[in-house]
């Protein structure tokens, strides 16, 4: 037999109120009383009738009468107690919540559960933990920071350090919060285009960093620390500030030109100039006219052309060596003993980052030995200081003597007698007085010359120095000092050693033809956008060789100067 | 709550329960009126006696009838409103406008009072948490018994009366005319509008209860108004129907006495169905043939009131095409397309059955050929009011509502139904929304089932379908049940029910529910005897929600409709949109 | 019943259409814009969070249905259409990686629960009712205890009536072992869930092993009391499926509040840490 799928039936005379919070507990047996339960859940059954008491026309006592309605079965068979009570007690039930009902209190209870979350979750112990929106980077969660911000301020939570908001707890929440949506956070500032400007929390910053002028004074607006360093990012050190930050104002034209306005309104002395090299070997640079306010947007597009050879392109600096130089020389084939190559003068460090200083005893005597006296080949000048030259030469006696004892081993006295008598007769053969020796020595530059051996004759010092004549009578000639800067470009961390991979010193300083000693011989631009591109696939940040602060920005822990515990000590 | 230990008593409140003449029509009826009343036509003809002691003729005067005044050009009934009361005309004239028709706009209908904003956002938090318990004030706005009654508040004048009416075809009613008998005993909407035109109109105003008491005693009386009955809703058809509407007065007679009046079926349909839906019969086997296909056709058929059922064979059956109702007209497409090629036979093409009762106009093809409007009838011909073809009133391309559906509304006479409640079940989650905004809109009651018979992905909800012929209202012997004057919703008076079952056992659908009325406690209101005091309770189509019916607004799922089944547009309509 | 598809299917076109153009835009606007915008996090977290409002208030407007303000089957539609807006807001507020924090890791994992509890309750409600409607039985919710009840009851009258005034001992093994907990409470509704037949196929096996055993005059009685079974199956059916129509709610209405008292904590958490307050 098939069921036919039609609803089973019941009975309609009854509405069905879904809208109950509760129902019979007899519901679920299929007789629910008529009482129902109370809107807060109760169960009122009691009985099912309450008899009345029906006295007749002579009756004195009367009787009791069923009264129940036609709803609850009509009047029962049995009738009332003798007594007026009824006899049918509806059994108490447990009315049961509607699934609705359930749901609501659901509701409550989760409602209840979130904020008591809550509530633990800002409780003193808990909150730091629990409102710390991401790890925090290595420096700023360290065991050492925690301390020094401590003494600092006495505040046990390392959070506010940086946010105001945990200095008081959460009671002061919604005032801050408040606060923050009137001012700094509103509606209208939501939608301000970047970069963000300097809030209330660089002063949190400021409190162990050096100070906020340390881009250009001309900038429209100081911008916020969190700008550029993005904290609660990751645990290790907090990421390099990305060059997009710099190019939304360097590649910002409308920005720039605002800049260069407000750049010629602001007294020049105002601006960091770079003073020079601190062997005075770079010369200074002076601020542009109209500043730094070129638009850039990349390395490899736009970046203008390197300062230092822009300005030697433009005569405005060379290099102030006195040494004289000539790379071309030096560097040609045929001309030399030996050949000779880039790294037979310009040794690395020990990092690789940096060349070590050329010296002349490591570097130069090789070929230019201070002999100057062909008789006497062995015996050399003094390098160094020309007081020790012309000491030299007016000691020529005692000097012939300790060559010829210790040198060539004369040890019989009137055999060295004999020597030095010989030595000043050929030396006074070829001058006619000292003081013509002396001149000789210190102002002839007629070149070197090979003869025979490898050693070039020596001819005077003023081949290699810029030698002056004596400014009185006793002083000696002054030699200039010599000084190769360390580097020319200082603002760039260049390494030297990364750099050998696949490439020759020659392939950017190109010295095969620079003859003279002012010759920078840097490398342009163009030479590092090949690889410093997404072309080359090489880093081409703004912070790989700029940074935003003019001075470096220092790492405090050790000496905070903002503590003045310290400067008592 | 104390808890009582031998019986309910904690749980019951003694309570009045509501006399059957509570709220008479006018409380200050005075004892001179009525000596007044009663010396005069047609009350000083009756026979007293014949009236039960319960009942007693003065009584009635005094509870079920008013004098109501009327000056020059007020408005005493208005053309399509609902209203069951009756008027005798005491002193002056009225104007019954028969065509054209006043400006509808001009008739100042009485705006049915809903719940303002406040009120309606009360029921958020007022609304009563115990099922069905009461306050002792109604929360309703209009639980008025006037609100029921075409005697509004507000008396409207035509401004300009004379103008107005100047042009129009009236008839002048004088002392001792009735009016109004139609709509108050049918069930049907005022027929005409009906002025005041002397500037003292004094009319008695009946309840239809009180009239139906004094006609049930008084035979003479009742002859008299079934005389009337019949000559004037005749004529106010006939003179309605665009077929007729451009005759003279004589005309209009020869037509009515050509014109034939034939009732199918029993008047008092819902107790015959209800036995047989018990039997399980339905069928169309059972249901009285008026014409049957392939018969020869002498005239056509007009259906005043009730449905009928068009149907042609189809293989060894009856496929049902269509149903029409109140004013559709079958046979006419034959007839007029005899006219144009008399060649041709003049056959019905279809059967016609009654659905249950059926009161029907027949005209001859004589009388027909005689008066219809062939003009009209060319324009109209296969429109929606003469609903001989099948698909008539649907859009271009818009399919026929299957025709298993069409034969289940049908079985079911679910075709009464002017807002029923149809849920898609293929759409609906049983969330039961529905039935929460109903109980949210009525006091923490719901007052429909989400239950009903189903066919296909259809439920037709257990919810009243505010029938076009509300036979729930035949048995109120107080007029509690009425519908809307405008709209023709019809609601329960919860101050006038006496909660005596008698809607309640005549509806055939089984929508009105009894309920035990609680005190806002929920204690029981009992009366002497100890017995629950019981009010009718059903949908009210939320008549005093700004808002609409809250069923349909709470839908989520747009399952829930309430839509018009008497015609099968409406119901095809929702099937395409949804 | 081709246009009916037809509309809807227009309908739905129409809304997915203008929700996938709103995706498109606001991860467009995150790829290009935001990186001008440095608050764009504030932005989009105050819209994240007036959307979460909305999205909430859909509840309380189930709550008025007598209050001109749309039909609530309009409201669900843009409800479903925001909440899957909302869905590509949280990612476009939370950049694309997941949170650190705690706090805000709760409020992720919540929405998370929100939205996919959301997603599967619109599944739910589209192809359940479609399936309860094939099914038949349809039973009312709340009068589901009663039908249950009364089925038991027949099922006991049928047995303790017997055949002949006298019970088979083997059916009433039969009915003890076999049957009559079956009838005590909803069964099998996880298999019901799946559409598997099982249970009832096994129901049918061991009605037909009975029936070896059963005299001829009580094979009557074992057809009636198989049919009892077969109606259980279809209440038990028309209750798994009405019951997750319900329950799933349980998970998304609580947590959405719960979502909503944490997302304004977050909001003052973040507003008061952000150092902008003067």
């Amino acid at each position: 037999m098939k069921n036919d799928r039609k609803s089973p039936e019941f009975a309609s005379h009854e509405y069905v109120r879904p809208n109950l919070n509760w129902e019979c507990g007899h519901a679920c047996e299929g007789c629910p009383c008529r009482i129902g339960p109370s809107p807060k859940g109760e169960c009122r059954a009691t009985f099912e009738c309450s008899p009345k008491l029906v006295t007749k026309p002579g009756e004195t006592k009367g009787h009791w009468s069923c009264t129940r309605p036609k709803s609850g079965g009509g009047k029962c068979e049995n009738g009332p107690m003798p007594d007026g009570s009824c006899c049918n007690a509806i059994p108490k039930c447990r009315p049961r919540r509607s699934l609705r009902s359930m749901r609501k209190l659901a509701v409550v209870f989760t409602c209840i559960a979130t904020v008591l979350l809550l509530l633990i979750g800002v409780s003193r112990s808990m909150r730091d933990g629990f409102v710390n929106p991401g790890p925090i980077s290595s420096v700023h969660s360290s065991e050492h920071f925690a301390n020094v911000h401590r003494k600092m301020s006495g505040d046990a939570s390392t959070c506010a350090a940086c946010h105001d908001g945990a200095k008081d707890g959460a009671a002061s929440w919604h005032a801050k919060a408040l606060g923050a949506f009137k001012e700094g956070l509103a509606p209208a500032d939501l939608i301000k285009r970047g970069p963000v400007e300097s809030s209330a929390m660089d002063k949190s910053c400021l409190a162990c960093h050096q100070g906020m002028e340390f881009h250009q004074p001309n900038m429209p607006a100081n911008f916020a620390c969190q700008e550029c360093h993005k904290e609660h990012g990751t645990s290790g050190f907090m990421p390099p500030a990305d060059s997009a930050y710099c190019t939304a104002c360097h590649g910002d034209a409308d920005l720039m030109a605002k800049s260069r306005d407000l750049g010629a309104k602001i007294s020049p002395h105002s601006f960091p100039n770079f003073t020079g090299g601190s062997d005075g070997t770079v010369p200074a640079r002076v601020r542009p006219e109209g500043g730094y306010t070129e638009v850039i947007n990349d390395f490899h597009t736009d970046h203008p052309e390197f300062r230092q050879i822009k300005d030697s392109l433009a005569g405005k600096i060379q290099d102030t060596n006195t040494l004289k130089f000539n790379h071309a020389v030096h560097m040609g084939k045929g001309a030399m003993p030996r050949e000779l190559n880039c790294a037979d003068c310009h040794e690395q460090d020990g990092r690789g980052e940096y060349q070590q200083p050329i010296t002349y005893e490591k570097h130069c005597t090789e070929c230019h030995t201070l002999q100057f006296d062909e008789t006497t080949p062995g015996l050399t000048l003094p390098h160094g200081d020309p007081y020790y030259v012309r000491a030299f030469l007016r000691s020529l006696n005692i000097q012939y003597e300790e060559f010829g004892r210790d040198i060539e081993g004369i040890t019989g006295r009137e055999d060295l007698i004999a020597y030095i008598k010989g030595k000043r007769e050929s030396i006074e053969g070829q001058y006619e007085t000292g003081e013509d020796l002396e001149h000789m020595v210190f102002f002839s530059d007629k070149g070197t010359k090979f003869s025979g051996g490898q050693r070039a004759a020596f001819t005077g010092c003023a081949v290699c120095h810029e030698v002056k004549p004596a400014e009185s009578i006793n002083a000696t000639p002054k030699i200039e000092k010599v000084a190769v800067p360390v580097r020319w470009m200082t603002l760039g961390k260049f390494d030297h050693s990364l750099h050998e991979k696949g490439l020759t010193c020659l392939d950017c300083h190109d010295v095969m033809k620079s003859e003279l000693t002012s010759d920078l011989n840097l490398p342009s631009i163009k030479s590092c956008t090949d690889c410093h591109s997404p072309q080359g696939g090489i880093d081409h940040s703004c912070t790989s060789c700029h940074t935003y602060h003019n001075s470096k920005p220092f790492t405090p822990l050790g000496e905070a100067p903002a503590a003045p515990a310290k400067a008592d000590e | 709550m104390a808890q009582s230990d031998t019986n309910l008593a904690s749980l019951v409140r003694q309570a009045e329960r509501p006399p059957r003449w509570g709220e008479p029509l006018d409380p200050n009826m005075g004892e001179d009126t009525l000596d007044m009343l009663l010396a005069s036509e047609p009350f000083s003809q009756m026979d007293a006696s014949r009236f039960p002691a319960g009942t007693p003729l003065r009584e009635i005067l005094r509870n079920d009838s008013a004098v109501r005044e009327y000056g020059s050009g007020e408005i005493i009934l208005r053309k399509d409103d609902y209203g069951t009361s009756a008027f005798l005309v005491l002193t002056g004239e009225v104007d019954v406008v028969i065509r054209p028709e006043i400006d509808p706009r001009l008739l100042g209908r009485a705006v049915r009072a809903k719940k303002t904003f406040v009120a309606r956002l009360a029921q958020l938090w007022n609304n009563n948490p115990e099922p069905e318990g009461w306050r002792k004030r109604s929360p309703r706005a209009s639980d008025k018994k006037s609100a029921s009654l075409d005697k509004g508040k507000s008396s409207v004048y035509l401004q300009d009366y004379p103008r107005i009416v100047s042009g129009s075809q009236t008839a002048k009613l004088g002392e001792g005319s009735m009016f109004g008998e139609i709509s108050a005993l049918s069930r049907m909407p005022r027929t005409a509008t009906v002025v005041a035109a002397s500037p003292v109109t004094r009319l008695l105003e009946f309840t239809w209860e009180g009239l139906r008491d004094i006609m049930k005693y008084d035979p003479a009386l009742k002859a008299r108004i079934d005389k009337i009955y019949r000559e004037n809703s005749l004529k106010a058809f006939l003179s309605n129907h665009p077929l007729f509407d451009h005759l003279d007065d004589t005309s209009y007679k020869e037509l009515c006495d050509a014109a034939q009046l034939e009732t199918y079926g029993d008047y008092n349909w819902s107790g015959a169905y209800k036995r047989l839906a018990k039997d399980g019969e339905t069928a169309s086997a059972n249901e009285p043939v008026i014409v049957r296909e392939g018969d020869y056709l002498n005239g056509i058929h007009m259906i005043r009131a009730g449905f009928c059922r068009v149907s042609r064979k189809y293989g060894g059956g009856e496929r049902t095409l269509n149903y029409i109702g109140a004013g559709s007209v079958f046979g006419f497409g034959e007839i007029a397309n005899h006219w144009k090629k008399p060649d041709d036979g003049l056959q019905a093409t279809h059967s016609l059955r009654s659905l249950g009762y059926a009161h029907l106009i027949f005209i001859p093809t004589a009388a027909l050929e005689k008066f219809a409007n062939r003009e009209w009838a060319a324009a109209e011909l296969g429109s929606a009011l003469l609903p001989d073809v099948a698909d008539a009133g649907l859009d271009e391309g818009e399919e026929a509502p299957p025709a298993g559906l069409m034969e289940f509304l049908a079985e079911h006479r679910f075709l009464n139904g002017t807002k029923s409640m149809v849920i898609d079940m293929d759409r609906c989650t049983r969330c039961d929304d529905c039935v929460r905004a109903c109980a949210s809109t009525h006091d923490g009651n719901p007052r429909f089932l989400r239950h009903g018979p189903i066919i296909d992905n259809l439920m037709i909800a257990n919810a009243c379908m505010h029938c076009v012929d509300p036979v729930c209202m035949i048995g109120c012997p107080t007029g509690a049940i009425h519908r809307t004057s405008f709209g023709g919703e019809v609601v329960i008076n919860p101050a006038t029910c006496i909660g005596c079952t008698a809607c309640a056992n005549n509806c055939p659908y089984d929508s009105i529910r009894m309920v035990e009325v609680r005190s806002e406690k929920g204690e029981f209101l009992v009366d002497d005897e100890f017995q629950p005091i019981l009010k009718a309770t059903k949908c009210d189509f939320c008549v005093e929600q700004k808002s609409g019916p809250a069923c349909v607004n709470a839908c989520p799922h747009d399952a829930l409709t309430r839509t018009n089944l008497t015609r099968i547009t409406p119901i095809a309509h929702w099937l395409r949109k949804n | 019943m081709a246009k009916k598809e037809l509309d809807l299917v227009r309908r739905r076109f129409a809304g997915l259409l203008l929700t996938i153009f709103v995706v498109g835009g606001l991860f467009a606007a995150y790829l290009f814009l935001a990186p001008l915008y440095p608050r764009h996090a504030y932005l989009s977290g105050w819209i994240f969070l007036a959307v979460m409002l909305f999205l909430t208030f859909f509840n309380f407007r189930k709550k008025v249905p007598f209050l001109r303000m749309g039909s609530v089957g309009f409201w669900l539609q843009v409800h479903i259409y925001v909440g899957i807006i909302s869905g590509a807001l949280f990612f476009v507020h939370i950049g694309f990686s997941w949170p650190h924090g705690l706090l805000n890791q709760i409020i992720a994992v919540i929405f998370a629960i929100v939205f996919v509890s959301g997603v599967i309750g619109l599944w739910i409600s589209r192809s359940f009712p479609k399936r309860l409607t094939v099914a038949g039985f349809e039973t009312p919710f709340e009068r589901m205890p009663h039908v249950r009840t009364s089925l038991r009851k027949e099922a006991e009258a049928l047995l303790l009536a017997g055949v002949d005034n006298q019970t088979s001992p083997v059916i009433a093994e039969f009915f003890t072992d076999r049957i009559g907990l079956f009838f005590a409470k909803p069964r099998n509704l996880a298999a019901h869930l799946l559409r598997s037949q099982s249970p009832l196929a096994s129901h049918r096996s061991q009605f037909g092993e009975i029936r070896r055993y059963a005299k001829r005059t009580e094979l009557d009685m074992l057809g009636k009391l198989e049919d009892l079974v077969e109606r259980k199956h279809m209440l038990d059916y028309q209750y798994a499926l009405q019951l997750t129509l319900r329950v799933w709610l349980f998970a998304h209405i609580p947590l959405s509040y719960s979502l909503l008292i944490l997302s304004v904590a977050h909001v003052v958490v973040v507003y008061s840490f952000s150092g902008s307050a003067p």
